[in-house]
């Protein structure tokens, strides 16, 4: 019998990953010095690699049989296009084939160029306001308003669909302290969607629902689309219990913080 | 791409999978039989080839059981086909085989669908990584996914008292 036990007991997803042979380097050694300390864990190896084998061979038992399928045969259009393709060799990436349409990205490419040197835009700017006054007939043309700069586009962060597995959708806000944004809305289809905007964050799938966090470094703003199968959404946020959201209000769309 | 090597190494295995999947042998063969014509037609990219026909395969199995539902009656009636390289076999064994069958495609059935794709696509031996992709999940979720749906599993078909026995 062990009277020590090398560190905190395998979970059961570890348990798992060591029966699958899916353990990162650095866990299998935590896992492999802990199993050979601990009984109940190896207990528990044990018992999930005896259900897996059981299952496989219950699987196997009751396997239907092979259908006879003739290979599948692709229509001839394809078969000549891939013969035509392999005659005229790797395409060349980017250039299109038609020369006449090489002439005209050439064209394209060289006025951008110009335009592109300071002096010569500001000329061709000045000359276009001049024309445009003229034209109008007045100076009266207001000035164009200054543009502001292009927002720089949200990173995109890891998306998640699945298929609820009740009509109560938990969503448990794991954001006591910062500003994560939460927009909950209808999906168009039958699977939930979650999307975060950052690729930070990882949105934890449970039984019934999603836990969406935040590390407290980035303000995260994800995206919950339910699809209509679900009827009431429980919202978990810690330290403020439970709150029970309507279908009609996910319907209008909710939006909800962390504060 | 060398659709019949392709289809060579992975139509048995991929018509397994299915069939476990939605519990009907015909519709499975139709999704897997569908699944190499858009192979043959529109090839993906190569990087992950079986990956791709699983999941085309699944999708369309799974796309006509839920809009048809005609396979389902027909295993209601109690319609059986033999089971996998199975000659002339007893009444004894065939009913046994059959009542078999039943547990398990009643067991599965009892999962929801995410479940019982990871449970099967681990039984075709995916990395975690392969079934978070499939599922839309991230792969340190998926040894979780599969302990709770594993634990489902038994309850339903009663491993570990098979397992005790």
């Amino acid at each position: 019998m062990n009277t020590t036990i090398p560190g905190p007991h395998l979970t059961e997803a570890e348990i798992i990953r060591a029966l699958d042979r899916q353990l990162e380097p650095t866990e299998s050694v935590r896992v492999e010095t802990h199993l050979q300390g601990c009984d109940a864990c190896r207990t528990q190896l044990d018992r999930a690699g005896l259900r897996t084998h059981r299952l496989a061979d219950l699987l196997r038992a009751t396997d239907y049989e092979l259908p006879p399928i003739a290979l599948p045969q692709p229509d001839p259009n394809v078969i000549d296009l891939a013969a035509n393709r392999a005659q005229r060799g790797p395409r060349s990436g980017w250039l299109p084939q038609q020369p006449w349409l090489r002439a005209a990205a050439g064209i394209v490419l060289l006025l951008a160029a110009v335009f592109s040197i300071t002096p010569v835009r500001a000329a061709i700017v000045e000359w276009a306001r001049t024309q445009w006054g003229r034209n109008a007939g007045t100076d009266t043309a207001p000035p164009a308003p200054p543009r502001a700069p292009a927002a720089a586009p949200a990173p995109a962060g890891p998306r998640i669909e699945f298929s609820p597995a009740s009509t109560e959708f938990r969503l448990e806000l794991m954001q006591p302290d910062v500003q994560a944004k939460v927009s909950v809305r209808r999906a168009a289809g039958d699977q939930a969607i979650v999307e975060a905007s950052s690729p930070d964050a990882e949105p934890i799938v449970l039984t019934d629902g999603v836990r969406v966090n935040n590390q407290g470094t980035v303000a995260v703003t994800y995206t919950v689309e339910l699809p209509v199968s679900v009827r009431t959404m429980i919202l978990v946020i810690p330290g403020r219990g439970a709150e029970r959201i309507s279908a009609e209000r996910i319907d209008a769309g909710v939006t909800l913080t962390g504060q | 791409m060398d659709v019949t090597a392709l289809f060579k190494e992975h139509h048995a295995a991929l018509f397994r999978y299915v069939s476990r999947l939605v519990g009907d042998p015909d519709l499975a063969a139709d999704a897997v039989q569908d699944a190499f014509v858009r192979l043959a037609e529109r090839p993906p990219r190569p990087d992950n080839t079986r990956a791709w026909l699983y999941k085309v395969a699944s999708n369309s199995a799974l796309e006509s059981r839920r809009t048809a539902r005609r396979r389902e009656q027909l295993l209601e009636k109690g319609v059986e086909r033999a089971p996998m390289a199975d000659p002339l076999i007893s009444a004894d064994i065939a009913l046994e085989r059959a009542e078999n069958r039943r547990r398990v495609h009643s067991a599965l059935q009892q999962l929801s669908e995410r479940d019982r794709t990871i449970l099967l696509m681990r039984e075709e031996g995916f990395s975690h990584k392969e079934i978070a992709e499939a599922v839309a999940t991230t792969t340190g979720s998926v040894g979780t996914l599969i302990a709770r749906a594993l634990d489902k599993l038994a309850h339903e078909l009663k491993l570990d008292q098979e397992n005790a026995a």
